[in-house]
């Protein structure tokens, strides 16, 4: 008999124990020295050793029933206990992984009142030593990094960690023991390769012991909890800790070339695998907020999997190979093998991570060092495994009692939040006075109940990625789309040029004029069509700022929440391109400088959790963009402090005087920064100016709403096409204009009175309480024709950068939308124009750029 | 590649044999590469483009697509004339590759023929020819008239799209 049928048995009998209390104990204690006898002839001594004195003990307590009774609990945990540690090992075992930093339960024995007395004094005296020895421990720690003597420090370090571990085994506390241990390995393979001291690990071992000592003074016989976790980080940092040592010297990259014949599978082989990476990255992300929907980590699956099947043609050895440890890490979770960790997620986000980098050392670029690819490798293989032998193991899981036992932990946690690193989550709350473990319900109807959800939800998410998949797709590549819309474009000009012509406006027939106006339709709809092809959701940009999020949240030691809503909405492709780069910087900024430390957030009563919202909607034939977050807001009058400190403004400003948008405005300008110090995250000011430079290079705006203490709105507000915009035609002279509407405030006819010339600043005009300058068109252009006196034509008054001045113009034709074509001198734009634009009468008109164009009114 | 579109017109002195598209310009006979040409259009209205140099006669819409136009009288220090039927614009396509390919339309009196000229027609151009620009690749003689060969692509690389914005 083997010893996982041996295990099996004992698992069944757990149910009768549960049941039948003291009458199965005879039962359990038969079981358990099988399982005894298999484990010594698997020379699996640990396992031995406890079912041995399990076996012992609860054969005692059997002899008195009333004492069974009062023991029933504590004896049921211990029973599930071995069964979970037996089946540990046992895979592990098979695995060939190491049994050592399996933790295993603490031995089973009566507790007697005597013993139990000396016990607790054991105990008491060994927690006050053991506070002290972490707290100096924790100093040593810290002091490391000032430390001239880094060496004596790390010594003294593993010294201490050495004495508690042998304390902790005096005291037969396994748990804690096991931790030390590895602990002072992995301190002993960071000195001996030469690695960094791993101050922030070591930390949290020692907060994790702080915590169990800390309950221990409250209850000698406090649980230590489950360190697996821990243990993983450290396990991992041994294996990086050797494995870069023997690397660090290797500066290699990752090598990949094709052969000639695949050339051009390549390209859609990088196309397609970039799409199923960005499918997979935002899988991944949504995975860690939603670990019950198993559908996330199939469709990451089936990504890494596809990427590997076509690599694998290609010939793309380290790309196969990468993408198939993650693959295996994947499969852990699809098969509810394992509980995927945030760290896991974190693997599986480098490894896409790294395969992009690979495809792009295929385009040309420099490739991902050949060691970072190798502990990557290593790292997705140790956590595959780890996760084959930390969580309850399969192979006992053949009757269904069995299963019911060892499912129930993986099952009951998959629901829940995903286990995460922060040390203070994996340990359970103090136990109550209880003799072993707290109370956990039966565990058959918490599998059972907690296991159907999963399944369900993966059912339902499998059923909506059907319904998606309905929809047909092909790729088409943009040049011949652009090329498509160029020519729907002229359609609908000449259509309009059709319409117009005197010859047919003469002709008197019904049939021809309703004729003309059904082309006239169609024109219009084909257009809309066309414009639609062009029309992406902004789906993937805003999925690539929740990993961004993620990513920063986590640097920045900050606790964020996302909420994107409106991704759906559709904007034009090259828009949707462009407007990445300006939502980084502000998602940076919003994280980094918006919200603040958790701490800070629950002095000022608001949630821990900075919430931060990404929306996107249609306002007004434009799209906007807004970010808001709940953090600290803007301050003016540091702003403005700021600002006189930099330099961009006159040191007699008073910055309270400011307005708000006068002072949310200096923020764009270069070089300015109200950080403190500069993180790799921002603070060099130079984000902002980025963020207005792109956003007006799309013709966009952006606007700040914010209040000191309760969070900051910016709003971009796009043009829902580069191609289109909403334009206001003017005439100067014989020659017409376009005006984008944006750019426009208002225009009105100026009464003689209301102009003035001022000597050195020229033309002057005053409008409802303010002095504007006023640019004639026609002689920045310098047109023959056109108006003279501006009291017979029209100003317009346009924004700049928040100044304002007027344009002088003959007369205004009306708005209409007008495609912006570049005007063919294809590098440099003239001064003052943005392009020109095909009017209805087949002319060209120049559309005003003016931002430059008053920049170049100020400067003749 | 570079070098099939630049031979036609400027390797050694630019001269292949083909067929060469004539016009005139003033009094005088001109010819260009027809492989340059992309096509004859009737005079359209131009709008004029401001601060550009003064042979910039503006922006046409070709076809939905906008093109610069320049007027060679203009670019050749010749007087400028009067609109008039034969007044044609001839779209040609310059630039050594992809990245500097620009489209552009001049503004020429009248269209003749497409004559095929072989190498012995050729001649270089006489030292006492204005070499300002070396827009002349050369001259074809024909049995009773000169023609005056173009560099399309000197003549135009000289209103190169940088130097037309920046000669504000």
């Amino acid at each position: 008999m083997s010893i996982a049928s041996g295990i099996e048995s004992l698992g069944g009998s757990l149910d009768r124990l549960r049941r039948d209390g003291q009458q199965a104990a005879a039962d359990v204690v038969q079981h358990m020295r099988t399982v005894e006898q298999q484990a010594k002839e698997a020379s699996l001594d640990q396992l031995a050793r406890l079912c041995r004195v399990g076996a012992e003990t609860i054969a005692a307590l059997a002899a008195d029933a009333a004492g069974f009774a009062g023991q029933h609990k504590a004896v049921l945990e211990h029973v599930e206990q071995v069964v979970q540690f037996a089946g540990k090992c046992v895979a592990a075992a098979a695995n060939g992984a190491d049994l050592a930093g399996i933790v295993p339960p603490a031995l089973f024995t009566v507790p007697d009142a005597e013993e139990e007395k000396h016990f607790a004094e054991t105990v008491g005296m060994f927690v006050g030593h053991a506070i002290g020895a972490i707290a100096e421990l924790e100093e040593e720690i810290l002091s490391l990094e000032n430390s001239d003597k880094p060496d004596e420090t790390v010594s003294g370090i593993r010294r201490t960690v050495h004495t508690l571990k042998a304390e902790f085994g005096v005291l037969n506390m396994t748990g804690p023991q096991t931790l030390c241990h590895q602990t002072e390995t992995a301190i002993d393979a960071c000195s001996e390769n030469k690695q960094p001291f791993p101050v922030d690990v070591m930390l949290q071992v020692v907060d994790l012991l702080k915590q169990f000592l800390d309950r221990l003074t409250r209850d000698v016989k406090a649980p230590f909890g489950d360190c697996e976790p821990m243990l993983r980080k450290l396990r991992s940092l041994i294996e990086t800790a050797t494995a870069s040592a023997t690397e660090a010297k290797d500066d290699s990259r990752v090598q990949m070339a094709v052969s000639g014949e695949f050339a051009d599978s390549l390209t859609e082989f990088i196309t397609e695998a970039r799409a199923h990476l960005s499918d997979a990255e935002s899988a991944m992300v949504a995975f860690s907020s939603q670990p019950d929907n198993l559908e996330n980590i199939n469709l990451t699956f089936r990504a890494f999997h596809t990427i590997k099947g076509v690599a694998g043609f290609l010939n793309l050895t380290p790309l196969v190979e990468l993408a198939h440890v993650t693959e295996t890490l994947l499969d852990g979770a699809r098969s509810q093998r394992l509980v995927f960790s945030q760290e896991d997620i974190d693997l599986v986000l480098a490894s896409g991570d790294m395969i992009t980098q690979m495809i792009q050392s295929l385009e040309g670029q420099a490739g991902p060092m050949a060691r970072d690819w190798r502990r990557l490798v290593r790292s997705c293989q140790m956590a595959a495994t780890r996760s084959g032998a930390a969580t309850a193991s399969t192979t006992p899981a053949a009757t269904p009692a069995a299963a019911v036992v060892t499912a129930a932990p993986a099952a009951a946690a998959a629901p829940a939040k995903p286990a995460e690193p922060e040390v203070d989550k994996v340990v359970p709350v103090p136990a109550p006075a209880a003799v072993v473990r707290p109370e956990r319900p039966t565990a058959a109807p918490a599998a059972a109940t907690a296991a159907k959800p999963a399944p369900a939800a993966a059912e339902h998410a499998e059923g909506d990625h059907k319904a998606a998949r309905v929809e047909r797709t092909i790729k088409v590549s943009t040049t011949r789309l652009d090329m498509l819309v160029d020519m729907v474009g002229e359609l609908v000009i000449a259509q309009s040029m059709v319409l117009q012509d005197p010859a047919i406006q003469r002709l008197d027939s019904q049939s021809l004029t309703r004729n003309i106006g059904q082309v006239g339709k169609i024109t219009r709809d084909l257009q809309e069509a066309a414009m639609s092809l062009r029309m992406v959701t902004v789906k993937a940009t805003f999925q690539k700022m929740a990993r961004l999020v993620r990513d920063v949240a986590g640097k920045a030691g900050k606790k964020v929440e996302l909420t994107i809503t409106g991704e759906e909405t559709e904007l034009d492709r090259n828009v949707v391109e462009q407007i990445s780069d300006p939502l980084v910087h502000m998602i940076r900024n919003a994280i980094d400088h918006g919200i603040e430390a958790p701490d800070d957030r629950r002095q000022k009563g608001k949630r821990a959790e900075g919430s931060l919202t990404l929306s996107a909607y249609h306002q007004g034939g434009s799209i906007v963009i807004e970010i808001k977050d709940d953090g600290k807001g803007l301050d003016k009058v540091r702003i403005g402090k700021k600002a006189i400190e930099k330099g961009l403004m006159p040191p007699d400003t008073d910055p309270s005087a400011l307005s708000d948008n006068e002072a949310f405005g200096l923020i764009f300008l270069p070089g300015f920064s109200t950080a403190e110090k500069v993180t790799d995250l921002s603070g060099r000011g130079v984000g902002m100016d980025v963020v207005r430079r792109n956003i007006e290079a799309l013709r966009g705006k952006i606007e700040i709403e914010s209040k000191v203490g309760v969070g900051t709105t910016f709003r971009m507000r796009l043009p829902l096409t580069l191609a289109i915009i909403d334009g206001m035609v003017v005439r100067v002279g014989n020659e017409r204009y376009v005006v984008p509407t944006l750019s426009i405030e208002q225009s009105f006819r100026p009464a003689a009175n209301d102009l003035h010339y001022l000597v050195d600043r020229g033309e002057c005009v005053h409008v409802r309480g303010a002095v504007l300058p006023v640019h004639r068109l026609k002689q920045i252009f310098g047109q023959g024709s056109g108006l003279d006196d501006i009291a017979q034509g029209i100003l317009i008054v346009v924004e700049v950068d928040g100044q304002r001045s007027c344009l002088f113009v003959d007369e205004i034709l009306g708005q209409q939308q007008v495609v912006i074509k570049s005007l063919g001198l294809s590098r440099d734009r003239v001064a003052g124009l943005s392009g020109g634009a095909i009017m209805t009468d087949g002319r060209v008109a120049l559309i005003l750029d003016v931002g430059t164009l008053v920049e170049s009114a100020m400067s003749v | 590649m570079t070098t099939a579109i630049q031979s036609p017109a400027s390797s050694q002195k630019g001269f292949i044999a083909g067929k060469y598209l004539s016009f005139q310009l003033s009094k005088e006979e001109y010819g260009i590469a027809i492989l340059k040409v992309r096509e004859i259009i009737g005079m359209v209205d131009v709008t004029p483009l401001p601060r550009t140099p003064e042979f910039v006669r503006g922006v046409i819409n070709l076809r939905g697509r906008i093109i610069p136009v320049i007027d060679l009288r203009r670019k050749f220090g010749m007087a400028p004339s009067e609109v008039t039927n034969e007044t044609c614009v001839v779209v040609v396509d310059v630039g050594r590759d992809a990245d500097s390919a620009f489209r552009v339309g001049c503004i020429v009196d009248t269209v003749s023929e497409v004559l095929s000229i072989g190498a012995e027609h050729f001649e270089a151009t006489p030292r006492c020819a204005n070499t300002d620009g070396d827009y002349i690749a050369g001259l074809a003689k024909l049995k009773d008239r000169v023609l005056i060969l173009l560099d399309i692509e000197k003549v135009i690389g000289d209103i190169d799209p940088a130097t037309l914005a920046g000669a504000n």
